[in-house]
């Protein structure tokens, strides 16, 4: 029977547990006296699972010297800020979770405060991640505040469960983390113990019933309304729920609460997904002598462009944006950035876009060192060439075409090359858009409509045109404040033009010319 | 005349055979205008060349003129190109000469000459687009030069509008537009491969049917 320290007050499942941060402070050493001591004669034994939950990371992430001064983050709840982590130091001076920020400053005089930073937290989550890959090749990122190691097929490696243990809590102690630890067969029931402070290690899986019994049902993943029906039932700890017949408890608390409780006890499968790091590119160039010669560093850039090309093929990876960095004797670095319009891991096609923005670049030194990198990755498919090249106007053209508007956008912007479309509207000006993200919406008007059309109506003298057909009238857009009602006539102006003039029935005696049939 | 020495002179438009070979031989698009193809010593618009369209204002006809060649272009999965043009192109009308828009693509302006020049040296270079239409109000001879070079390296034609003629052009054929009642007055100023030709009047699809037809 596994002893667990049952808390007095009951805090919310994600928080820290009630204990003292001095127990905190010190991780413990790992003790077992009661659990069996892994031994490798057991042969392809199911997965373990070490979890460990982190339960002030949120201000370990922002406070570098949490350790030696009062301080704490706080956090906006309907419109109030209350404390979310408090220090060591705060939480001897009786700053507590949940406390009003006045309340606090008033029992400690001398607290510092700072916001809550998810994203610095979450940063920091990665980093632990990254550390923890040197234990086992399965970690995995809960919640923003745990993490969890499958470490099964590491203890051959380590020796023993304890070795790894103590390795992990050596390295989260050194950078100053409190944290909890426990192992289970189910990641589920790792992460439950771990967040109840347990420091019993459960190896069997038919152990966990036990092991679980005493925790309070208070550490459940539930909303308040939904913990709080099941303290009225009279449940207290996950004990009592074992008890209870399983088709009842779902019907009152819903499949999810059932599927969780056999993902505890290892009846259901809980699929985790795995922590990877995320591919990076960046390598640099030191260069025999400066260089401001713009053909020698496109040939540095080159040989860095193959470097990428090959580790984007070793990964079946593409980049859409890549960022070259030119680094002066006494002056800032220069940058070009530069990207195509899909995704691509064709080096030729990169390079002529460096090359169309290297040969625009004024260099305000000469060049010593250079740098390629790229940070963003899409998968990318790798098509077979054509063994016969088919001759002429085709479909082979268009592959091609896209990489010569990528060169053009490169020298003229962002805003310089335009698709052409037909969107469903009768208003003459908005049939037809100029739009930069080829979308094509095709669709045909029966009339008779110019080739050009000016960008801006402009007004005519009806005497100086000669009417040929007419009128089609364009009634639109009373319901959208760009109400058009017009008559549209084609005629001939003074220079023997067929032009497409119309009249504004707003305005009867206007006349406007729109469009030239060209 | 042995094959070798006879597939010499096809590869090389430069020598001058007399217009029956010529015509015969080099490698054409239609015009879509029975009046225009009989003129022009091709046949038809001239393939990897430049073509210079001379009027002193746009809208008189130029564009439902190269129509027909834009459509066999687009239905062949062409691209075309369309440098600073002069107004919107627009989108109904194109469809409504049965142009594909998907191989329609814009360069609405450039911030200088030279940008411009570049931009459509670089798409006749790339063999991307089929076709590349462009308007400047004169194109120097210099730079006309390395744009019949970029056609013929990429296999492209180019249309270039101007508003003056340049002296000397390299082009392979020059035509002066002017509106004209039916359709658009067309000057041959000069065509790589035959002499002086008078003036033509082609006839354009009227946008419209006129009142007396009907």
């Amino acid at each position: 029977m596994v002893k667990l320290k049952t808390p007095a007050s009951l805090p919310l499942f994600d928080t820290q547990p009630d204990q003292s941060p001095e127990q905190l402070a010190q991780p413990k050493q790992p003790q077992h006296p009661t659990t069996p001591v892994i031994e490798s004669r057991t042969p392809a034994r199911a997965a373990l699972w070490l979890a460990i939950y982190l339960p002030r990371i949120s201000l370990e992430a922002v406070v570098e010297d949490h350790a030696q001064r009062p301080v704490a983050t706080f956090v906006r709840d309907k419109g109030r800020e209350r404390i979310h982590t408090a220090s060591q130091l705060a939480h001897r001076g009786g700053v507590k979770k949940g406390m009003l920020l006045s309340a606090a400053y008033a029992i400690c005089p001398q607290l510092q405060l700072r916001p809550i930073d998810r994203v610095v937290q979450k940063k920091r989550l990665y980093q632990l991640a990254l550390l923890m890959q040197q234990f086992t090749s399965q970690v995995t990122l809960c919640a923003g505040n745990a993490l969890l190691l499958e470490v099964q097929r590491s203890i051959a490696y380590f020796g023993s469960l304890e070795a790894i243990q103590t390795g992990v809590a050596q390295q989260l102690s050194q950078r100053q983390h409190a944290f909890y630890m426990a192992v289970s067969p189910t990641p589920a029931a790792s992460l439950l113990l771990a967040r109840t402070g347990s420091t019993n290690n459960v190896c069997e899986r038919q152990d966990l019933r036990s092991a679980l019994g005493g925790i309070p049902t208070d550490y459940l993943p539930m909303n308040a309304r939904e913990r709080q029906r099941l303290h009225n039932s009279g449940v207290r700890e996950l004990r009592d729920i074992w008890r209870l017949p399983k088709d009842q408890l779902g019907k009152r608390f819903g499949p999810g609460f059932l599927l969780y409780l056999d993902k505890l006890l290892g009846e259901a499968a809980d699929v985790r997904e795995t922590f990877r790091r995320k591919p990076r590119f960046c390598r640099s160039e030191e260069l025999m002598h400066e260089v401001s010669d713009l053909d020698q560093l496109g040939q540095a850039a080159h040989a860095l462009l193959e470097e990428l090309g090959d580790f984007l093929r070793a990964r079946d990876l593409g980049v859409n944006r890549v960022k070259l960095r030119l680094f002066h004797e006494r002056s800032n670095a220069t940058s070009i950035i530069t990207g195509t319009r899909t995704a691509t891991h064709d080096v030729d096609r990169l390079f002529a876009l460096l090359q169309v923005r290297l040969q625009q670049l004024e260099l305000p030194a000469p060049v010593v060192s250079v740098e390629l990198s790229a940070t963003r990755f899409f998968p990318c498919r790798y098509h077979n060439a054509q063994l016969l090249a088919p001759a002429g106007r085709n479909g082979e053209e268009q592959g091609s075409a896209q990489a010569l508007f990528e060169q053009l956008q490169a020298r003229l912007g962002d805003r310089a090359i335009f698709a052409v479309t037909a969107p469903a509207d009768f208003r003459p000006e908005r049939a037809s858009q100029l739009v930069t993200a080829a979308a094509p919406a095709q669709n045909k008007i029966d009339q008779p409509r110019p080739l050009w059309l000016l960008p801006q109506a402009e007004a005519l003298d009806v005497k100086d045109v000669a009417l040929l057909s007419g009128p089609e009238r364009v009634e639109q857009g009373w319901w959208d404040q760009h109400d058009v009602r017009r008559d549209y006539y084609i005629a001939r102006d003074s220079y023997g033009r067929l032009c497409w003039v119309y009249r504004d029935l707003h305005q009867p005696q206007q006349w406007y010319l729109h469009g030239l049939f060209g | 005349m042995s094959d070798a020495l006879q597939q010499l002179l096809i590869d090389n438009p430069a020598v001058w055979r007399g217009r029956s070979a010529y015509a015969a031989q080099f490698k054409h698009w239609p015009s879509g205008h029975a009046q225009l193809d009989n003129r022009l010593p091709t046949g038809g618009w001239p393939d990897k060349a430049l073509i210079e369209l001379i009027a002193p204002r746009w809208g008189v006809g130029e564009i439902r003129l190269l129509a027909p060649l834009m459509r066999t272009l687009s239905q062949r999965q062409s691209s075309q190109l369309w440098v600073c043009p002069p107004y919107l192109p627009y989108a109904p009308a194109l469809l409504g000469c049965e142009i594909n828009l998907d191989h329609v693509a814009v360069v609405a302006q450039t911030r200088s000459e030279a940008e411009r020049h570049w931009c459509i040296e670089k798409a006749l270079q790339s063999g991307a687009c089929g076709l590349v239409l462009a308007w400047a109000r004169q194109f120097p001879r210099k730079v006309l030069r390395r744009l019949q070079l970029a056609a013929e390296q990429g296999n492209a034609l180019a249309v270039l509008f101007c508003n003056a003629p340049t002296e000397h052009s390299p082009a392979a054929l020059r035509l002066k537009l002017s509106p004209a009642l039916q359709g658009v007055r067309v000057d041959v100023l000069k065509a790589r491969g035959s002499f002086a030709t008078p003036s033509i009047d082609v006839q354009l699809p009227l946008p419209f049917t006129p009142p007396h037809a009907a």
